[in-house]
């Protein structure tokens, strides 16, 4: 077995590993044989609700499920930054839900609008509205315009975030295509928690890739708000080894980013003015805007869940997946919102019966790659303890700081066989 | 199945990750896994 075929098993092993039953006893459901099919709602057509969808699907062909999503075609994250990089054509970022739909999925091209806890239905932005017996949100993040001050929207269109994929990861890459060689790229990078904590660092790197070998005379420089990283000595080792271009600056050095000026093309930090001829802001986050008006999101702008289910402690009946929820000690990523809907859709499909949610445990595996051959990961093995989300001791950790050319090559390969395996499970 | 995994938590099969990953998981949940494969068509 290679490990490009044992990425595949590793995630359907989600699914084996919920394993036992938990003690406490469930209410019997509404639902009785013969009336109609409970309705599930997945609010969000990404990593997260696309397959919370076809898990609740898969977990009780039965089960009635609709997707709320407006765009027609969704952009994935994971892989952006080897678009902005020039490795990688955007349009290979681009998935359908023809195969959701497929599934016998009902899928609404619309914005859910509102939610009505007590009536439980959602609001459509055409005005119409859906019931629901549970409401999974899987909204992701919306960006903080008021956090950053000087960073608003209209300063996004001049110093792109690129932290939605899409039109902004577009707009990076043609700023750094049009840059003068001998110009300098700054980034300013928020404190956590914050959508895929090594993407800001994979970013960097790449685009130091993309200087080093079209713009040799240019540098990048980070500005960080924090003074440690996820694969911190990982990303540190590549960039001694292979961008003496990249300069990071963290915060007990003065990094912090403190304000922009998005028409002079400046970040300013706690001690220092950088004039930037491409400025990347990637601003504080929150919660996608649903999960506020569901009331599910608590003052931190994220959502506290219970992590068996996935419900909201806040507002019954309504599961939160994705970087919006907010599940202890595992990072938003793409992986642990496929593995967190995984769980939400066993639970739910449970839930609606009357009957006891399965006992969850999952893996989070994340790939960076800082050059084409060049790529390591982080692994963690999480398990609920006490209501929260915890590291299973002594599993999980980093790729071995002193490994061969041939491994970190490896990796690379392994990186793109988990973007190709995942995409699959999801929209294929 | 069992034993590759097995293999992995000890560092005896070679690999870039599922030796990390292994390590989470007992010989109980190493079995009820394989036991699912083994079920599925």
């Amino acid at each position: 077995m290679t490990q490009g075929t044992a990425l595949p098993s590793r995630r359907r092993l989600i699914a084996a590993a919920a394993v036992g039953a938990s003690a406490a006893t469930f209410p019997r459901a509404l639902w009785a044989q013969g009336a109609a099919q409970p309705r599930v709602v997945v609010v969000g057509g990404g990593f997260g609700g696309a397959t919370a969808a076809r898990f609740l699907k898969r977990s009780d062909p039965r089960l009635d499920v609709t997707l709320v999503e407006p765009n027609p075609i969704f952009t994935s994250c994971p892989f952006s930054n080897e678009v902005i990089a020039g490795l990688r054509d955007i349009k290979a970022q681009y998935f359908g839900y023809d195969r959701v739909a497929s599934d016998g999925i009902t899928i609404v091209h619309q914005t859910a609008t509102g939610v009505d806890a007590g009536a439980r239905t959602v609001t459509l932005g055409n005005g119409s509205s859906l019931r629901y017996d549970r409401l999974v949100l899987s909204p992701g993040i919306d960006l903080r315009f008021d956090a950053l001050p000087g960073y608003n929207e209209a300063a996004a269109e001049l110093m792109p975030h690129a932290w939605k994929a899409g039109a902004q990861t577009v707009l990076l890459r043609r700023q750094l295509e049009a840059m003068e060689d001998g110009g300098t790229v700054v980034m300013a990078l928020p404190a956590l928690p914050y959508r895929c904590p090594p993407a800001p660092y994979e970013r960097a790197s790449l685009i130091a890739y993309y200087l080093k070998t079209k713009k040799p005379r240019s540098k990048i420089i980070v500005l960080d708000a924090k003074d440690t990283f996820s694969k911190q000595r990982l990303f540190e080792n590549a960039w001694k080894e292979l961008y003496p271009n990249l300069e990071w600056i963290s915060l007990s050095s003065g990094g912090n980013p403190t304000a922009v000026d998005a028409a002079a093309k400046t970040i300013m930090s706690d001690f220092d003015a950088y004039k930037a001829d491409v400025a990347n802001v990637i601003p504080p986050q929150k919660a996608g805007r649903i999960a506020e008006l569901a009331g599910v999101a608590d003052r931190t702008g994220w959502c506290p869940v219970d992590p068996v289910t996935f419900e909201a402690l806040l507002v019954p009946g309504i599961h939160v997946v994705g970087d919006a929820a907010i599940a202890g000690a595992v990072p938003k990523s793409a992986f642990s919102a496929n593995a967190a809907a995984k769980i939400c859709a066993a639970a739910v499909a449970k839930l609606v019966r009357g009957e006891p949610p399965p006992q969850p445990k999952f893996v989070n595996t994340c790939y960076s790659v800082v050059a084409p051959d060049y790529g390591f990961s982080i692994a963690g093995v999480y398990q609920p303890v006490n209501g929260q989300w915890l590291e299973v001791e002594g599993a999980g950790g980093i790729s071995p700081i002193n490994a061969p050319a041939a491994f970190r090559q490896e990796e690379a390969k392994l990186a793109n066989g988990w973007f190709n395996t995942i995409t699959a499970e999801i929209f294929g | 199945m069992v034993s590759a995994m097995q293999d992995f938590r000890s560092g005896k099969r070679p690999a870039t990750v599922m030796d990390r990953i292994a390590k989470g998981f007992s010989d109980d949940e190493i079995r009820a896994i394989a036991a699912w494969y083994g079920a599925q068509p």
